[in-house]
This record gives structure tokens, C-alpha cells and sequence, in this order.
């Protein structure tokens, strides 16, 4: 393959899964900018290995472990946690000022949905959102996850459980 | 809900503005074309070295690249052979912390694959240790301190390593309420309490449970291997502690000395391979 060839290739990739990914990613690290960032690095990497793929669907599950490995790497970095710090800070600040935008934000059902779901620990937050958002099946999951079968029913079954509960807690019945 | 409204939940999560732009695609392109650049670039000033620099050059790199290789394969094939009659065993400090950052569940835990079993020791609140706080001072006081004055999670593993004399090799934290409600305990007073609800209600499921809700350090792996049924053997201290009061009038908790070694022995000697 040669350089042409491979870059019409990625571009044909890129429009093909780019939305998906960035919105997964977004998913695990719920920063827009950072989320792009991660999935540009998933694509420079997919194209140093594009001689490799031979079928569209080890592609896909390719790339959804390397982007959510790359979230997972970030999550755990040191630039994270002290963002994560400004962050908290900044809420504080908002809760005590709630500008009459946010209260407006704050109001509508979607932003609800997304902050319970957002809260849930990351473990059980992954396989509903993998499951339920992007119609991965159980074994998919487990392959772009590295866990075996058995634990992502788990925690799918008790992830549910949890999202129920909490959702009632706010008045959300689903 | 069945799984249509599950789906249809979801789909409020859907945030049709985030897209992976022609623009995002071009500054992919041109990264991956810098990148391109500088490896040409490089392969370039090796050859402007002259040949006999470029056989020096090339044979460094050979050996380079094939030492470690070699290097690394005998390792794997050690890593293997060891893997194969090895179980996993680990310890585990599993904490619920409040909201003060004051840890109300102290749990020191240890884990054999190969005996499937666990063994846990609840550890009072009170309990008098030794904190190794931020700025390098050691600060003696109640261990549910220990994340508050320390550095969070790992302050309490280190405190409570040290205090036992076993090294603690991960640690789980989640929130105290979380804890309580997957235990089924409502009025977290006193430490006797809490160690009869564990004792009534505690097994692998309510275990993993915990973990799988807690920010903690161990791998997905060593989740996974806790995601079955196991045996937990509950080891209750509570009827050996002393109750100190110090010269401020505070109280707090000892671990009689004997029992302290005798916790630590039964638990090293349950992280060995041999039954």
C-alpha cells in the first residue's frame, strides 16, 4: 500500500467512525477538546497498522479498545486529576452562583439523565453505556474492554440496578 | 423497565453536536504527515554520516533491537512457566469514606486464588496508628484521619501497612452511604455493630459489589478473578482492644500487642501458595 492509497483509506475510516468514537470518548473523559484529542491519537495509530485489518469488524472493535484504553490512560494521569481539582472548585463556586443559564441547563431531563449517568462508578458506566448507547453485544464488549464475559453481565445486571435506583432518587422513572 | 426503555434512556445521552469534524479529520492528517517527515528526516542524517559511521551505527542498533528481544522472550517464557502453578494473591484495603474525607469502614483484606478464599479484618475507626501526613511528619491519632491528613486512599494503605507489618498492595474507596447501603447498615455507631452486620451479611457478591463501586487500583484482571463465589473467613478483632485516653481527654483504641502479630501472621500466611 503506499502513502496515497493509505491516506484515502483513513480518511474513509475517519468519516466512518470518528463521530462514534468521539462521543465515546467523550462518554469516559466528558471534555469535548480531550475527547478529540484521544481519538486523533487512536487514528494515527490505526493508520501506522491500517496493512493489518483485514475485516471492517476487527477494525471497529480495534479502535473502540484503543480509544477507551487512551480515555482510561488520561483518567489516570496527573494533567486529570488537577483539572479534575479546578473543576470541583468551579462547581462549588456555581453552586453557591447559579447563573439563570445553568438553572435553565439544569432543568431539562437530558442533562439530568446525563449527570446520574455520569456519576455511576466508571466500572458499571462503561458496559451500560457500551451496551444501550452503542448496541454492542456482550462478548463485544468484553473484547473492547479486556474482561471476561461473566463480569460484564455483572455488571450490567447490578450497573442497572444502580441506574434505576438512582434515577428514582431525582423523579426520572424510566 | 424492559430493554427498549433502557435503550431509549440512553438516547438522551446522544449529543448530536460532537462530531469528529473535517477539520479534527485534517489535523489528524497533518500529524500523521509531521510524523512521516521526521522519520524521513532521520533515516536522511544517518546516511550524510558516511558509510562506515552509518555499519557502526547500523550494528549498535541491530544489537539494540535484538538483545532486549531475545532478552525479553526468555522472560516471557519465565513469566509463563511461573504463571502456570501460580495463583493470584493480593491485599486489599477497602475503605468507605465519608464526607470529611473521615474513613467510617476500615477493612484490611487478603485474597488466594488457589485456596478461593478471602480473609477480612475490620479495623475500628479509632484505632490508634501512625499517619505519615503531606508535608513528611508523622502524626500519631485515630486512623479514620488518615486520608484527611495524608494523601487520600493511599495515605490510609500506607498507615495501616506499616501498623500490621504487611505490605498492603492495593486499595479500594468508595463512599461511606454506598458501602452502608450495599451492607445493610443504618446506624454506623459503634464498631461492634459494624462488625456484627458484616458478619451477617457479608459474602463474595456483596464483596465485588463494593469494589466494583469503589475508585480503586487493582486491575481488571484481579476484579475479574473477584467476580466469583469465594469463601470469607471474617476475622473479628473487636474483643481485644484496649481503650486509651490520652492527656487531651481524647479517646481512642489499641490492638493488644499479641493479637496485632497474631492477625499479621494468619494474614501473611494466607497470601502464601501452600495451604
Amino acid at each position: 500500500m503506499d502513502e496515497n492509497q493509505k491516506d484515502i483509506i483513513l480518511e474513509d475510516i475517519m468519516i466512518k467512525h470518528g463521530d462514534e468514537l468521539v462521543r465515546l470518548a467523550n462518554h469516559y473523559v466528558n471534555d469535548q477538546e480531550t475527547a478529540k484529542d484521544i481519538v486523533q491519537n487512536t487514528f494515527i495509530k490505526c493508520y501506522e497498522k491500517l496493512d493489518s485489518f483485514r475485516y471492517e469488524s476487527s477494525l471497529k472493535t480495534w479502535l473502540y479498545r484503543i480509544t477507551i484504553n487512551g480515555c482510561k490512560d488520561y483518567l489516570k494521569s496527573w494533567h486529570h486529576r488537577k483539572v479534575q481539582l479546578k473543576q470541583s472548585v468551579q462547581d462549588a463556586v456555581k453552586t453557591i452562583f447559579p447563573s439563570t443559564e445553568d438553572k435553565y441547563i439544569r432543568e431539562s431531563k437530558n442533562r439530568v439523565i446525563r449527570d446520574v449517568v455520569l456519576a455511576l462508578p466508571q466500572h458499571y458506566r462503561e458496559v451500560l453505556y457500551l451496551y444501550y448507547y452503542e448496541s454492542l453485544k456482550i462478548h463485544e464488549i468484553a473484547g473492547v474492554t479486556e474482561v471476561k464475559e461473566s463480569t460484564v453481565k455483572t455488571r450490567l445486571r447490578r450497573g442497572k440496578v444502580k441506574l434505576k435506583n438512582r434515577l428514582e432518587e431525582v423523579g426520572i422513572d424510566g | 423497565m424492559d430493554d427498549h426503555k433502557w435503550k431509549e434512556l440512553f438516547s438522551h445521552l446522544d449529543d448530536e453536536s460532537l462530531q469528529f469534524t473535517k477539520g479534527d479529520r485534517d489535523k489528524t492528517m497533518a500529524k500523521i504527515k509531521a510524523d512521516r517527515k521526521k522519520v524521513t528526516d532521520k533515516r536522511l542524517s544517518i546516511f550524510r554520516l558516511g558509510p562506515s559511521i552509518a555499519t557502526v551505527m547500523a550494528l549498535i542498533i541491530a544489537a539494540g533491537v535484538l538483545l532486549p528481544l531475545i532478552l525479553s522472550e526468555s522472560n516471557e517464557a519465565d513469566r509463563e512457566l511461573a504463571s502456570d502453578n501460580e495463583y493470584e494473591r493480593f491485599s486489599l484495603l477497602l475503605i468507605g469514606e465519608g464526607y470529611t474525607k473521615r474513613t467510617e469502614l476500615n477493612l484490611l483484606v487478603t485474597y488466594n486464588e488457589g485456596r478461593n478464599s478471602m480473609k477480612v479484618v475490620p479495623l475500628p475507626r479509632d484505632l490508634y496508628v501512625s499517619i505519615q501526613g503531606i508535608e513528611g511528619n508523622t502524626i500519631h491519632d485515630k486512623l479514620t484521619h488518615a486520608a484527611a491528613y495524608g494523601g487520600g486512599s493511599e495515605a490510609v494503605q500506607e498507615t495501616i501497612s506499616e501498623h500490621f507489618k504487611i505490605p498492603v498492595d492495593y486499595y479500594a474507596s468508595l463512599h461511606i452511604e454506598d458501602a452502608f447501603d450495599v451492607l445493610g447498615i443504618h446506624e454506623p455507631i459503634r464498631h461492634g455493630y459494624v462488625v456484627n452486620k458484616l458478619e451477617e451479611n457479608l459474602n463474595s457478591t456483596v464483596m465485588t459489589d463494593l469494589i466494583a463501586q469503589s475508585e480503586t487500583n487493582i486491575s481488571d484482571h484481579q476484579f475479574g478473578l473477584l467476580d466469583h463465589e469465594y469463601t470469607i473467613d471474617l476475622i473479628d478483632v473487636s474483643e481485644n482492644l484496649e481503650t486509651v485516653t490520652n492527656d487531651d481527654d481524647i479517646y481512642y483504641v489499641q490492638l493488644d500487642e499479641e493479637v496485632l502479630q497474631e492477625t499479621t501472621e494468619l494474614l501473611k500466611s494466607h497470601l502464601e501458595y501452600n495451604e
